[in-house]
């Protein structure tokens, strides 16, 4: 088992503010929809170089690694479905009872 | 130095055997942030303009610093793990109060925060005035799910602030030493896990 250095740590820790500051740049920009990705992308790999010379995961034996990609998966699974269910409703229906005046057919409405 | 319990057969597996298990229970704690920063996710894609008006009206500079802070105190207990590989008992001692000293700026400022959103009417709940002007209900669901995720990592915060006054308790008694320093490892493993939901929180609900 490989044992960091405390170079490295440091080295991971000025990356990890340095994507701070870029994400915090980004935030005061507007990109759309790319704003969001882009925040959660740049998190992810935050949390990725924290995980890995922090939490000292690239000297880890293949259990543990294996114990936090199958959180990371089970994380992902649910994020992808809860938003793929709540993107791809039909619209609600129209919240109008059927005897709303509304929707009555007026007096002079000629029916087939 | 550290001993050895006698179900395992060296220091060596039984180190590995504890970070296992801290592996097994961290990732059990990110899967109850994942929860609810599913939740977030959902009420976001069906509520994506009162999302963005919640987020243009949250305190970003106080969040963005508290940000930096928490990576700051990162930095110094995964510093303290090597330091005190390397003997350096005064050293490690001098670190893990650092990581306790941003941990608790980091509460203080939060709590500036929750102040602020107080004094303009915004409670947990969709409680306060300011719902009482804006009742629209993708606002209310940001609010609640903002307190709801950082009162959650708070209530974490906290109990990473004990473990590392443990620690440094434990380091200063030479409990804790450079044969023993995987015991400061699990404990900078749970204080990265505070980090890094927060790393999730932070462009949730602070960033455009």
């Amino acid at each position: 088992m490989k044992t960091l250095t405390l170079t490295t740590t440091l080295i991971a820790g000025g990356g990890i503010l340095a994507l701070w500051g870029a994400n915090w740049a980004l935030g005061t920009t507007d990109l759309g929809s790319w704003s969001a990705v882009l925040a959660i992308a740049i998190a992810s790999v935050q949390v990725v170089l924290g995980a890995l010379f922090f939490m000292e995961l690239a000297g880890a034996s293949t259990s543990i690694v294996l114990s936090f990609l199958t959180g990371l998966l089970m994380f992902g699974l649910l994020i992808g479905f809860l938003v793929s269910d709540v993107a791809t409703r039909a619209p609600e229906p129209s919240t109008q009872p059927p005897t709303h005046p509304a929707t009555l057919p007026q007096a002079n409405e000629r029916w087939p | 130095m550290a001993e050895v319990a006698e179900h395992f057969e060296s220091l060596a597996q039984q180190v590995q055997a504890t970070k296992l298990g801290m592996a097994i229970f961290l990732a059990s704690e990110a899967l109850i942030f994942g929860a609810f920063f599913a939740l977030t996710a959902g009420y976001q894609t069906h509520y994506p303009a009162e999302f963005r008006e919640g987020i243009a009206h949250n305190t970003l500079l106080l969040g963005s610093i508290n940000t930096g802070v928490l990576i700051v105190s990162s930095i110094a207990i995964a510093c303290a793990v090597h330091t005190l590989r390397g003997g350096l008992r005064r050293t490690t001692a001098l670190l893990l109060a650092i990581t306790i000293a941003l941990g608790c700026a980091f509460l203080a400022i939060k709590l500036r925060e929750y102040f602020i959103h107080f004094d303009e009417g915004i409670f947990p709940g969709g409680q306060g005035r300011f719902f009482r002007e804006h009742p629209e209900v993708g606002l209310m669901s940001f609010w609640n799910l903002y307190f709801l995720l950082t009162g959650l990592h708070i209530v974490h915060l906290v109990v990473g602030i004990g473990i590392v006054a443990y620690l440094l308790g434990a380091v200063l008694r030479r409990r804790v030493d450079a044969s023993s320093a995987h015991a400061l490892l699990l404990g900078g493993m749970y204080w990265q896990l505070v980090d890094s939901m927060w790393m999730f929180i932070w462009p949730l609900f602070y960033l455009r």
